[in-house]
């Protein structure tokens, strides 16, 4: 596994929309296993294909330590309720913010071996996935946040 | 996608988890990881709370942990137990954390095979909360004292020579308040009525002090903060200290020395009642922490000071009979200052045993330096007679040159021996004690 570098918001990458999977390869599972390594090191609870430069709609999720997902093409099929509370994002250090998300998700996604999978996430879970979801369609946390608090 | 809330939690844990492993001060593990860390500040805040709140109450909540896990607490690994104090932290001492967020935020924190065992127990205290007063009833006296006060069993059993259980538990009430910040006016440049008001207009909450009359009290933590801290207007001092300062009775154009003077708050006290006249001299045996007494005395604008390294417990045969004035603020246990610095209790008390030898080696030393018909202060920041009193009276006992000089600063009288000891929950100051003596011939 290998340590990627992590794009910061100014670059444009982030704000393109990211292709979706056609077939599981190798290389797939290796950039999975590599965000997941990425996003421990980084002390993050998700990371999205676009953060290190992958235009593919792939994410990784772990809002509970030791519970990682690692999810390609996923597609939320259902939410409700809404929850405002604070979150970051590695690829805008030092910048905090309210954002409005659903309370929970219902989530399809393919896993490493391709196979269909359903989550279903409250609290942290269905904030992280939103919020790696926006990623793949170039939205960040900053566009819809509130109370913006800065690390200076 | 970063989260901030359980982060402050898993910083605290970390932090936690390094201090104890290397048994290192908290605070300084606490800055390094905080400066390298990108929480917000209000998160900051919280793991700043809750590493020293752990610290503080170690003891209660490492009683009540084996009490719900009914076996000793050394028997649970080191994740569990730290991970277990900081959610019953949070369940006792944090009325504004929800009692669910406390055990789910704890819990989330554990690796797999242990959030079974951490649930558990901390779901136990909610049950069980009301059985505490039951169990503490059923203990000796010993572990119920050391529980309820927070403070280790050696350390008691030589504070019990002393205070009485009821004084210790008033003691232990009082370091558990928040200290707050004390200031010392720079005199010279603002008079503290005036700053006050400037104080107040910053919207800060702020009153003076009730013994020493150049003093402050300031509900804010961040002293460069706060308004006129370039200009000079203040330097940050405890009360007892001022009191200290006030005892030693420098004037203007007089020859004063400071044996230990790091971090230089009492040199800048003295130098403030010369009027930045005549010679402040502070010593320091070590010449990196001196830059400490430079910067600060740049900063107030006092240059009466002369700033050397030099071992305290040795004596200077240049300086043999020079000074009007000698303060020693010998290195202490600190058991004064536990509000400040909650860790100090958890030090083990053998290994201060051989402070009083150090203690009078430099009263001696500083002894050579005063003039017939000048004066030598002592203090420590600690409540233990063994650095105190028994010290000046092993010093008085070999140096008939020096008798004992009763005073009387702040409305607060020394006892006919020339001693004070400012104790917390009768104060409001730190622990601090001081005596002065004068030299006769």
């Amino acid at each position: 596994m290998a340590k990627l570098k992590i794009i910061k918001i100014g670059d444009d990458t982030l704000r393109q929309k990211s292709r979706p999977v056609t077939e599981v390869t190798p290389r797939i599972r290796t950039l999975l296993d590599d965000m997941l390594d990425t996003m421990h090191a980084a002390d993050g609870c998700g990371l999205a294909g676009p953060q290190v430069g992958v235009l593919r709609r792939v994410i990784v999720v772990e809002a509970e330590s030791g519970h990682p997902y690692q999810m390609i093409n996923p597609e939320i099929l259902e939410q409700t309720g809404t929850q405002n509370e604070v979150e970051g994002c590695l690829s805008v250090p030092g910048e905090w913010g309210k954002v409005v998300r659903p309370a929970y998700v219902k989530v399809r996604y393919l896993d490493k071996d391709g196979q269909e999978q359903i989550v279903e996430g409250t609290g942290l879970l269905a904030r992280a996935l939103c919020h790696e979801i926006d990623h793949l369609n170039g939205i960040l946390f900053v566009d819809n946040a509130t109370e913006l608090e800065s690390e200076s | 996608m970063t989260s901030s809330r359980p982060s402050a939690r898993a910083l605290a844990y970390q932090i936690l988890d390094r201090t104890e492993a290397a048994q290192s001060y908290a605070n300084l593990t606490l800055n390094a990881y905080l400066n390298r860390s990108s929480l917000p500040p209000l998160e900051k805040k919280l793991c700043t709370r809750l590493v020293y709140g752990v610290i503080e109450k170690k003891i209660c909540l490492d009683w009540r942990i084996s009490k719900l896990a009914s076996r000793p607490i050394e028997s649970l690994d080191a994740e569990c137990r730290i991970l277990l104090r900081l959610g019953l932290y949070q369940l006792l001492f944090m009325d504004k954390i929800p009692a669910h967020a406390a055990v789910n935020e704890t819990v989330a924190l554990a690796s797999k095979k242990k959030k079974g065992l951490i649930n558990a127990i901390l779901r136990s205290q909610m049950r069980l909360a009301d059985k505490a007063d039951e169990w503490l009833a059923r203990e000796d006296p010993m572990t119920r004292l050391s529980v309820r006060t927070n403070l280790p069993v050696p350390l008691l059993e030589l504070l019990q020579k002393t205070y009485r259980d009821e004084e210790l538990l008033d003691m232990a009430r009082a370091f558990d308040e928040d200290p707050g910040l004390t200031l010392r006016i720079q005199t010279e440049k603002t008079d503290p009525a005036s700053y006050l008001e400037q104080l107040k207009n910053a919207g800060l909450k702020a009153e003076p002090c009730p013994h020493s009359s150049c003093g402050i009290k300031v509900e804010q933590t961040n002293p460069a903060a706060l308004p006129g801290f370039e200009d000079g207007y203040f330097f940050v001092q405890d009360e007892a200290s001022q009191l200290c300062v006030e005892a030693v009775g420098a004037k203007r154009g007089m020859y004063v020395i400071d044996t230990c003077a790091c971090p230089g708050s009492k040199s800048f006290g003295m130098a403030l009642c010369m009027e930045n006249t005549g010679t402040v001299l502070s010593m320091d045996l070590h010449e990196n922490k001196l830059s400490l007494v430079k910067d600060g005395a740049l900063r107030l604008g006092l240059n009466c000071l002369q700033i050397r390294a030099h071992d305290g417990r040795k004596p200077d045969p240049t300086l043999k009979g020079c000074a009007d004035r000698v303060l020693c603020d010998v290195p202490c246990s600190g058991f004064g200052i536990l509000s400040k610095k909650p860790e100090i209790r958890h030090k083990d008390v053998k290994e201060c045993g051989n402070l009083p030898s150090i203690q009078l080696q430099i009263l001696e030393a500083g002894a050579t330096y005063v003039k017939p018909g000048g004066s030598l202060v002592y203090s420590t920041c600690t409540v233990l007679p063994r650095e105190n009193q028994e010290v000046v009276e092993a010093f008085l006992k070999r140096h008939s040159e020096f008798s004992p000089e009763p005073f009387t600063v702040g409305g607060l009288s020394s006892d006919e021996r020339g001693m004070l000891q400012l104790l917390p929950h009768i104060h409001h100051t730190d622990g601090f004690f001081l005596a002065k003596l004068t030299r006769t011939i």
